[in-house]
């Protein structure tokens, strides 16, 4: 479970987040909407531990970040907005650097099914070659290979087709459901947040997004 | 720690062909261009004749002499030869040192002891000339001095105690322990009298020149990846980015030691050109050091290019026997200790420069370290 109590973040005089709260349990995918400029990514940078809040304590699976990091990071897969490869490296060889500098030991085969589950076939084609659908595809495999239980998405279907949106959501779904995996999901989309997520939130107060959440 | 490096050859080998380019050049960039530029050099001296008709002392040492000189390539003939080629333009000018040349020095003669052939076209003949006339009047001056001396012993009754061949060697000792060169002038900057400097080490220098530029070079991969968003992902990784970068520097530096072994061997063995290990490895750490830090200051890979050629030209420039006057020249100067090549080329340990790059590389640490300590980062 992810606990978030009493966070806040300011920058200055301006806050950004004030005294948020929630709970996500294991196995839910929520979906984080607002406005731009409301506090989305700022969010997602502290639950990421990317960013310490002014205030307040998360927690996930009883461990409190500011106490736990190494362990907490351990648990945690991060798909960041931009394209986070080496070029010029083959899908294959992507996959087996950010295997031999993570946590666990997979084998060839094993990098290869996360690869194949995601419908990304191209195991020996360079990273610079790839659809930028594939490459959002591989951008999330690699956050996987050390298989998390926290799994936060920066709108990682941004300006790809829809095939491989519907591909990469399917997998998601998936995931949360066979592993447990909690996925916190940002998107601009919310055809896309109704669709594959279980609940959402909204940050800021825009009366916008209650509405169209409803609807 | 295997993994790691795994991690890095995977990255490194997509750009194998450069890498074993810029490792390489030094050594063979050294082999051939310093022999070329030997015999190009050749190629720009002055050609004279001598034709030498006695082989006494004092004419060997006026050859010599001339042969020594910078600016001529020296070689002998029979008389007939020299003028045929001096004909055929293929000689400057042309010195006959005539049968009897030690004996009318002896006799104390300073006139037409050396006949010279030349033409309208010769650039030589009047440094040569002065050359000659400088060393007869040395050596007829010697003579003279000794035969005075000698005339004073007789004269009280202490010939069996001096002779001239004894007075002349001490003469010589004398005129060499007072040389002006090995008493009043010193290199700029340094306390070595120019006298004791070693012969200038041509294969070194070319090479630490090339060295320097191909290590710069070779530790551009910096930029390029620290500029990736895949630095983002080592935040959740076994190791931070950082010790991966450390990790990266150590390999590189092990693979240039081992080039600079070979290097070592082949410029010391093979070629003769003396040069100490600890030198070697003092220059080598830090100019690594020193590129890696200089790589993590770019952001831009070409502007690092840039410094890099500039950086060098600055290192043969102030290397170099180029004239420098005004305040350029005192800048020079204040930086001159820190001069990694100096000290490379005078064959001593750069340890100041090394203590530097060192001081720069814990800092370059702290500061990454306090990156991820904003970060909530335990790395």
């Amino acid at each position: 479970m992810l606990e978030i109590r009493e966070v806040t973040k300011k920058y200055g005089r301006k806050h950004v987040l004030d005294r948020i709260n929630f709970q996500i349990m294991r196995g839910e995918v929520v979906g984080l909407i607002g406005e731009n400029g409301a506090g989305k990514s700022t969010l997602l940078q502290i639950l990421a531990t990317l960013m310490s809040p002014t205030s307040g304590q998360v927690l996930l699976y009883q461990q409190p970040y500011h106490k736990h990091i190494k362990q907490v990071r351990k648990k945690i897969g991060y798909v960041p907005q931009d394209i986070a490869l080496w070029e010029q490296l083959s899908v294959k060889d992507n996959m087996v650097f950010f295997e031999k500098l993570s946590w666990v030991n997979r084998t060839e085969q094993q990098l290869k099914q996360i690869c194949t589950d995601m419908q990304l076939n191209q195991w020996k084609e360079k990273v610079k070659n790839l659809s930028g659908g594939m490459k959002r595809k591989l951008n999330l495999a690699i956050s996987l290979i050390h298989e998390p239980e926290l799994l936060l998405l920066d709108e990682p279907t941004v300006g790809i087709d829809l095939k491989s949106r519907v591909e990469i959501n399917a997998y998601l779904k998936e995931l949360s459901k066979q592993k447990g995996t909690i996925i916190i999901y940002t998107s601009h989309d919310m055809s896309e947040i109704k669709e594959l997520c279980d609940r959402a939130l909204i940050i800021g107060d825009d009366p916008f997004y209650h509405d169209i959440l409803n609807q | 720690m295997m993994q790691l490096c795994i991690a890095r050859l995977m990255l490194w080998k997509q750009h194998v062909l450069s890498y074993l380019f810029w490792l390489w050049l030094p050594l063979i960039g050294t082999l051939l261009f310093v022999p070329f530029i030997e015999d190009v050099s050749d190629e720009f001296l002055v050609p004279i004749g001598i034709v030498l008709e006695e082989e006494t002392e004092l004419a060997q040492q006026l050859y010599q002499t001339i042969a020594q000189a910078d600016t001529v390539n020296v070689e002998q003939f029979e008389e007939q030869e020299a003028i045929s080629r001096l004909n055929r333009n293929q000689l400057d000018s042309v010195y006959l040192i005539r049968e009897g040349y030690q004996e009318r020095i002896e006799h104390g003669e300073q006139r037409y002891l050396v006949e010279a052939y030349y033409t309208e076209h010769s650039i030589a003949y009047p440094y040569v000339k002065e050359m000659v006339t400088s060393t007869i009047l040395a050596d007829t001056g010697k003579v003279k001095a000794a035969s005075a001396v000698v005339g004073l012993a007789e004269a009280h009754q202490q010939s069996d105690k001096w002779n001239s061949d004894e007075i002349l060697a001490t003469a010589e000792q004398l005129y060499q322990a007072s040389s002006i060169l090995s008493t009043d002038l010193t290199i700029s900057g340094e306390d070595r009298p120019i006298a004791e400097h070693d012969e200038p080490k041509l294969y070194w220098l070319v090479w630490v020149l090339l060295s320097t530029l191909s290590t710069l070079f070779l530790f551009d991969w910096i930029i390029t990846e620290k500029s990736q968003h895949v630095r983002l992902r080592f935040q959740y990784m076994k190791v931070s980015y950082r010790c991966f970068l450390l990790n990266s520097l150590m390999m590189m530096l092990i693979i240039l030691l081992l080039v600079d072994g070979l290097t070592f061997l082949v410029l010391n063995v093979y070629r003769g050109e003396q040069l100490s290990i600890l030198t070697l490895f003092s220059y080598r750490v830090t100019i690594a050091v020193f590129s890696f830090l200089l790589a993590m200051i770019w952001k831009n890979r070409y502007f690092y290019q840039a410094t890099a050629i500039s950086f060098v030209l600055w290192l043969t420039l102030i290397n170099s026997s180029f004239k420098i006057e005004g305040e350029a020249y005192q800048l020079i100067q204040s930086v001159m200790p820190l001069n990694p090549l100096r000290a490379f080329l005078n064959d001593h340990a750069s340890w100041r420069g090394l203590m530097l790059v060192v001081i720069g590389l814990a800092l370059w640490y702290a500061k990454e370290g306090g990156f991820y300590a904003r970060n909530k980062g335990s790395n």
